[in-house]
């Protein structure tokens, strides 16, 4: 079936403990690959401050899970977040229309790379001009 | 009709004694290939809104018209995740 590059990120609360976080992230990463889709990258933020209340909440974790999948995958996505109470927010974007898994990983390969040297270079720099 | 304007002809008239040389801003996404403009990246959407909260024009920052589209999506994304303010009343105090 024809996948697409997505990227969804969600807001749990901070009385959501890491057992319960690393489950919710389990559970959507399993909907992916079921769906014969693979994940990309899975990145859970530290606690972090928000920039307004959220159902009394002041702080949060945000979770960044960059998939290629099926469109019935978000919509599945989409539903479970919905459906958990401890989601405060959330938000699902397509990266791409298609998707080839090879290529992202060489592509995100090659970023690395390339924004590594350059930081070398930086420090170097620092270095000399110390 | 009430046209209090004097009649000018297509001269640029500098007002007495301002003469302002502003250099052109250059869009900052243009000149850097590899700046992404990215809802998840809110400190670099943080010099793009105001204090309040509000997102700043094209004119002011220089962006070019494409990338100001793309900017305002962001901002709007980063906002619905409480990534930004919306307003400055309801943002939370550091």
């Amino acid at each position: 079936m024809k996948q697409q590059h997505y990227e969804t990120m969600y807001l749990l609360g901070s009385d959501v403990n890491d057992v319960d976080r690393s489950a919710l992230s389990a559970k959507l990463q399993k909907l992916v690959t079921d769906a014969n889709g693979s994940i990309v990258e899975v990145n859970p933020w530290p606690l972090q401050r928000l920039a307004y209340k959220v159902k009394k909440n002041t702080q949060g974790y945000y979770t960044v899970i960059e998939y290629g999948a099926p469109g019935s995958v978000l919509a599945e996505i989409t539903r479970e977040l919905r459906l958990d109470d401890r989601v405060l927010k959330f938000i699902s974007l397509k990266k791409a229309d298609k998707f080839d898994y090879e290529a992202v990983m060489k592509s995100r390969q090659a970023k690395k790379t390339e924004t590594a040297p350059a930081a070398e270079d930086e420090t170097k720099e620092a270095e000399a001009n110390e | 009709m009430n046209n209090t304007r004097p009649p000018q002809d297509n001269k640029f008239v500098p007002r007495k004694g301002k003469r302002v040389f502003m250099h052109r801003k250059v869009c900052r996404f243009c000149a850097d290939k590899n700046l992404q403009i990215d809802f998840k990246d809110s400190r670099m959407l943080r010099s793009f809104i105001t204090e309040r909260g509000k997102i700043l024009s094209a004119r002011i920052t220089g962006t070019c018209a494409k990338h100001q589209r793309c900017l305002t999506a962001a901002i709007k994304q980063a906002r619905n995740m409480a990534l930004l303010p919306v307003t400055a009343g309801h943002a939370l105090l550091d």
